[in-house]
């Protein structure tokens, strides 16, 4: 059944109809093509799939595009600020060769977005906890660990 | 900037559904009473989705509760909290009340999942699901909770003990919606405690898990006791028996509680599945319930 709704993602204002059984990774990457977001499990297990609604992160696969209706959605094309550029996060995995075959990589930065924005000072207790829902295939987990602990705002200053 | 959307869509994994999103409870009330059954209440949809891509539900029509206005909080009212149907588990996690009065619950919590799915799941349809391994039941009924319960504009309250039929089977019948978790304050000198068992500390359905509540008098002997155990039978299990045993005792060591194994695999019945053999579940609930005691009682860490 159709739907028409209205989304923002990351200040674009998307209107149009979906299917009400679309979930919101499904409607991000194949309504609006914006592939940056992955899905990996579809069931909430490895994070790939990780945007930001208003401040918190979640799973994209496990939500209705309808139920997210009027709400305001981040992925990772929105984290930098101009095309072309990178954001510090994307920068600092990059630096700290956090990356490997970058699939769980988008969904690891929302996840770090999110985390930062609520803490920019955070723990190592606090950054695994942040983490907790993104599974790396490549298990590059020591460089994920490092490139968000470069990221602490005292060690940025 | 403002741009359309392309409307084609992936071939769907299920059947199709309405979607509906009510303005209030009384809406849903009457939408629920219209569709006798066919309606699927839907708050963080964590367990929902899953549940549709594995076809365990089919509904008709899904009723989006998530939106509703006044359904999310956590407060207190007078020497009850009352948590709200579309409060979620992150909620809780940053609510001072429970923080500083439900450490049980707040660790049960906090053991959900991972942050995005606490972030997204409510704690009433953790409960609503009525998985055995719902990580918020054992503590839940450990604190004596209840639950309120709507259908067609009149309302109805339910002990937690009494709420779970089975797997996934609760007392709800059709045109149900729990509204509040109904949380009496724990009594003046108490302890409570949640243990989780699993094979990783995130994203990890439990092995074990056990919620001790203990009060003590001023010499340190329990005045009262409950323990709950989850994932080792057809529900989360409120384990009376072996919470009686401990009323009149002051627990000096593990000494004191050699009678927990006998005591708590009658009141359990753990099976094989894929995260672990019954007779593990069986020793591993033990050794939590009596680490969880001690640790209440001061005699121990866990
Ligand atoms: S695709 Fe969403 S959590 Fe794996
Ligand atoms: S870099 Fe390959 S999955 Fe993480």
């Amino acid at each position: 059944m159709k739907k028409e709704i209205t989304l923002n993602v990351n200040g674009n204002v998307y209107r149009g109809e979906v299917d009400t059984h679309q979930t919101l990774s499904n409607v991000l990457r194949e309504n609006l093509n914006l592939t940056g977001t992955k899905e990996g499990c579809g069931v909430g297990e490895c994070g790939a799939c990780t945007v930001i609604v208003e401040g918190r992160s979640i799973n994209s696969c496990l939500v209705l595009a309808v139920d997210m209706d009027e709400r305001e959605i981040s992925t990772i094309e929105g984290l930098a600020s101009k095309p072309g550029e990178i954001h510090d996060i994307q920068k600092a995995f990059m630096d700290q060769g956090a990356i490997q075959c970058g699939f769980c990589s988008p969904g690891m930065m929302m996840s770090t977005k999110a985390l930062l924005d609520q803490e920019p000072n955070p723990t190592d207790t606090e950054i695994k906890k942040g983490l907790s829902g993104n599974l790396c295939r490549c298990t590059g987990y020591t460089k994920i660990f490092e490139a968000v602990k470069s990221l602490k705002a005292e060690e940025v200053k | 900037m403002e741009v359309s959307m392309k409307t084609d869509s992936l071939q769907k994994a299920y059947k199709d559904f309405d979607f509906i999103k009510p303005n209030s409870l009384e809406e849903i009330s009457e939408i629920l009473a219209k569709e006798k059954g066919r309606a699927q209440i839907a708050a963080g949809c964590t367990d929902i989705i899953p549940s549709l891509r594995k076809k365990l539900i089919s509904p008709e029509k899904m009723v989006s509760i998530k939106g509703i206005p006044g359904l999310s909080y956590v407060e207190q009212d007078e020497d009850v909290v009352r948590i709200g149907a579309t409060t979620t588990m992150t909620d809780l996690i940053e609510s001072d009340l429970i923080r500083e009065n439900f450490p049980a619950l707040l660790k049960a919590a906090e053991n959900v999942g991972s942050r995005h799915i606490q972030n997204s799941a409510t704690v009433v349809g953790n409960l609503c699901n009525a998985s055995p391994a719902a990580d918020t039941a054992p503590p839940l009924l450990v604190y004596r909770a209840a639950l309120k319960i709507m259908n067609q504009g009149k309302e109805r309250e339910v002990e937690l003990r009494n709420f779970f039929l089975g797997p996934r089977k609760t007392v709800l019948v059709p045109g149900d919606i729990v509204t509040e978790i109904i949380l009496p304050f724990p009594n003046e000198n108490s302890k409570s405690l949640f243990i989780k068992h699993g094979k990783r500390k995130a994203l990890e359905i439990s092995i074990v898990s056990v919620a001790v509540n203990l009060s003590f008098d001023e010499n340190g002997k329990i005045t009262e006791a409950h323990i709950s155990c989850g994932s080792v039978g057809p529900t989360p299990i409120l384990a009376e028996k072996t919470a009686t045993k401990l009323v009149g005792l002051k627990v000096q060591g593990d000494e004191d509680l050699a009678f927990i194994l006998e005591a708590i695999s009658s009141e359990i019945s753990p099976i094989d599945d894929v995260r672990s053999t019954g007779e593990y579940r069986r020793y591993v609930t033990c050794v939590l319930t009596k680490r969880a005691i001690l640790a209440c009682c001061g005699k121990g860490d866990y």
